[in-house]
Order: C-alpha cells, then structure tokens, then sequence
C-alpha cells in the first residue's frame, strides 16, 4: 500500500506469517498465500518490532537508536519496506480516523469468503469428479463419494482451497463456479486500497473495467456501504458478451482469443451480473452499467472522478482502452489495480507502454503471483 | 524494579555502538503454489520484469 498520512496509520504484522532462518539469510513465509520474501537483518529487527501496532514514527526511533543511520533515511525505507509488506499481505494497517468495526470487519471477511465460493467449495470437487466419472450418478457408491468428497479427494480439496487465497487458475475452472476468481488475497488488496482512499479523503467513485461474474464490483460496492460511503458511485464496465477477438499485434501473436466460442465462462451476460449484485443486495441507483467494448463506452461515460480504477481485461488492447479513457480521471491518491500485469505479458506491456508514455512513476507494487496496483502521486 | 531494568538496559543500549545500516528491502519474492501456472496464457514471468527492471 502507497501510504501518504502515516502519522495517523498503526503498522502490524499478520500472524500467518513465519519467520525462516538458515545459511541462506532470512526469509518471511506467508502460510496461506504460500509467499516466500527475504529480508536483511534490518528488515528483521522492523518485522520483529511490528508484533505490537507500531507508528512509522515509533519504528523509526528503535531503528535509529540501534543501526547507524539517519532519521529521514530510516523513515524513507522503512515506509517502503512496509508498503511492499502490506501490498503482498504480510501485514495490516489501522487508520486512527476510521472508527474500528469488529462486524463490520466480519461481515466483509464473510463476503469475501461467499464471493469465492469458499463457504461450501465441495460443490467444485462434485463437479469435477461428475464430469470425469464414468459411474452414473445416481449409484449408492457415486451418492456416498459425493457426500463425502472433502475427506475422499483431501489433496484436491486442498489445491481448491489454496487456489482460492491467491487467486489461481486451477485445471482453468476456478473461475467458472464463484462469482470472483480473483481470490481472498486480491480482495483483501481492494479493501486497503479503499480504506487508505477513506482514512485519506480522497474524492471519487470506483470503477471495474472488466467483471465476469461481477464479484470484485460487488465487493467494491460493499466496501462504500459497509464504511458509510455509499454516496459513492459504483461503475461496472464489461461488454457482457465476453473478451473481444484480438486485433492488436500483441495479442494476436500471443494467440489471446478468448472470446465467447473459445472461454464461454467469461463471457457473462448483464441480467446475470445484476442479478448477483441483487443477491448480495448490492443492486442500488449508485450501481452503473457499461455495457459496450471499453473504446465505445468508458471515453463518454459520466464519470467525474474516480479513486479506485480496477483493471482485469487480460488484453494489450482492451488494457489500453481502459488507460487512455480513464487514467486521467483518477484523482490524485487515487489507486490503479492490474489484476492480469504478471501473469499475461500483454496486459503488462500496454501497462509499460503506458506508463511509459505518460511518465507515470509510482512504484508498482506486487499483490500476489498476477496482480499489481501503484497510487497516483 | 522492572521499569529500572529496562530503563538501565535502554541505557546501556544507547551507550553501545550503533549497527551497521543496510537498506531494508524485500528481496526473492517468490510464489510458492504452482498450481497458477495452469493458467491459460500465463507466462508467469513476474520475475522478468522485475529482473529487468531492477
């Protein structure tokens, strides 16, 4: 997380986390991201300090009292080091202006966990084993395996599971059956970027560009409600008809046809996606539609400002489509999440390029093995 | 008494040399589940382009 006002910001670390020592050096574990990172002995002394909430401030005098360096050096890194901790999940920050919620904390954990799926993941394993099954399914022997699936399949219920944290594309269904693919840890990534855009007063509504089933815009929408910022608008973008056939050169040579005769499961249509923003009771004049390729509808859209831009449409030209649109409509301190820039090269490039050509130099930061944000400066 | 202890310790530390500074980083971030490389398309290469870009 890019963080601006740290004097009011409490640092600490999550609890999932082990700390590895060998002749190797130092290494942070996450045990349910399944993320690995090294640290120096400096990065060992902040990590060890971060047990009990911390200011930067507070972790820059122990810094300083114990290694030979300045304050304004020690500040600049250590704030860093802990922006790159909190974008991969290592750690959780509290914000002094926004009133802690224990509820409100559990009732988005739970939709995060409903949003993938993970509430009753079994079915996933029962639909798999039905489609690969030759047994019929109706037998005493297919009804009892179906009962019973969680402890029958445990390594393939595992991979589920795990797949679910981070956001992976296991057999490439995991995106078929939840109304997110995204994961826990890119969900987590989107609720700290919304409430570093609360705690910080920054102006503007969120947009997804990009939805499939519709589950991150849910969330998004939720994230506004939940912290009493429903005044907030919600943009939902997507063709609902699926990715467009490929016409850059990018992604033609990297053979990116996923449209609706070669992925169906993304291709989700706009009666569906409302429907489940109904279900999660998300469905509210403040929710908008887009429906159109990015080139025909973002441009003319009513938006003013945005605080949140969330891009997750794989392709070097639908990417761009969405930047030239929109960038310039994300207020300062406002964030730009890439759902696809590590795991698609050419979501990456027309990310660069971008970047590039607009001397964009916020530093990206890492969410998981495919995602990344920066904060506009 | 406790207090004095941890104040003498305090004392003692600040009168100690101070470490040697090194820049505190993440280095080797690495994403331990395979199972994202199924991924259709995905080249998974984040390492690349940090590589080049660092």
């Amino acid at each position: 997380m890019s963080l601006e006002k740290t004097s009011h910001i409490q640092f600490f670390r999550s609890q999932q986390v082990l700390i590895i020592q060998d002749s190797n050096g130092i290494e942070l574990r996450h045990t349910v991201f399944l993320t690995s990172c090294r640290i120096n002995e400096v990065g060992l002394f902040v990590w060890q300090h971060l047990e009990q909430s911390q200011s930067l401030e507070m972790l820059c005098s122990k810094v300083v009292r114990q290694y030979d360096v300045i304050p304004e050096i020690a500040s600049s890194t250590i704030k860093n080091l802990l922006e790159q901790l909190h974008g991969l999940g290592f750690m959780s920050v509290q914000y002094a202006n926004l009133p802690q919620d224990p509820m409100r904390q559990r009732y988005l954990e739970l939709l995060q966990k409903a949003l993938m799926n993970l509430l009753y993941p079994e079915h996933e394993l029962r639909i798999r084993h039905l489609l690969q099954s030759e047994k019929p399914a109706s037998s005493l022997e297919t009804d009892r395996l179906m009962r019973d699936i969680r402890m029958t399949q445990p390594e393939q219920y595992a991979e589920i599971m795990s797949c679910k944290q981070i956001g992976g594309v296991l057999y490439n269904e995991a995106t078929r059956y939840s109304h997110t693919a995204i994961g826990i840890r890119r969900l987590e990534n989107l609720q700290a970027c919304a409430e570093a855009v609360f705690a910080d007063g920054i102006k503007g509504d969120f947009l997804e560009a990009g939805v499939c089933q519709g589950g991150a815009s849910i969330f998004m929408r939720a994230l506004q409600v939940a912290y009493g910022q429903a005044e907030r608008q919600m943009w939902v973008a997507d063709s609902f008809a699926g990715l467009p056939v490929p016409t850059a050169d990018l992604d033609v040579q990297s053979q990116l046809d996923w449209s609706e005769p070669r992925q169906p499961w993304l291709a989700i249509s706009l009666e569906t996606v409302q429907e489940h923003f109904r279900r999660y009771e998300m469905l509210s004049n403040s929710v908008h539609f887009l429906q159109g390729w990015f080139a025909d509808t973002l441009h003319q859209a009513p938006i003013q400002q945005l605080s949140i831009l969330r891009l997750d449409a794989d392709l070097f030209g639908s990417t761009t489509e969405i930047l030239e649109a929109l960038y310039e409509r994300v207020a300062s301190g406002g964030f730009i999440i890439v759902d696809d820039y590590a795991g698609i090269q050419a979501c990456r490039e027309a990310i660069n390029q971008y970047r590039a050509k607009n001397n964009v130099l916020e530093p990206i930061r890492q969410v998981d093995w495919s995602c990344v944000y920066w904060r506009k400066a | 008494m406790e207090n004095n202890q941890s104040e003498q310790l305090e004392i003692q530390s600040e009168a100690l040399p101070r470490k040697v500074w090194a820049t505190p980083q993440l280095e080797a971030v690495e994403f331990l589940d395979t199972s994202v490389s199924a991924s259709p398309g995905a080249t998974y290469d984040f390492f690349m382009y940090a590589n080049r870009s660092a």
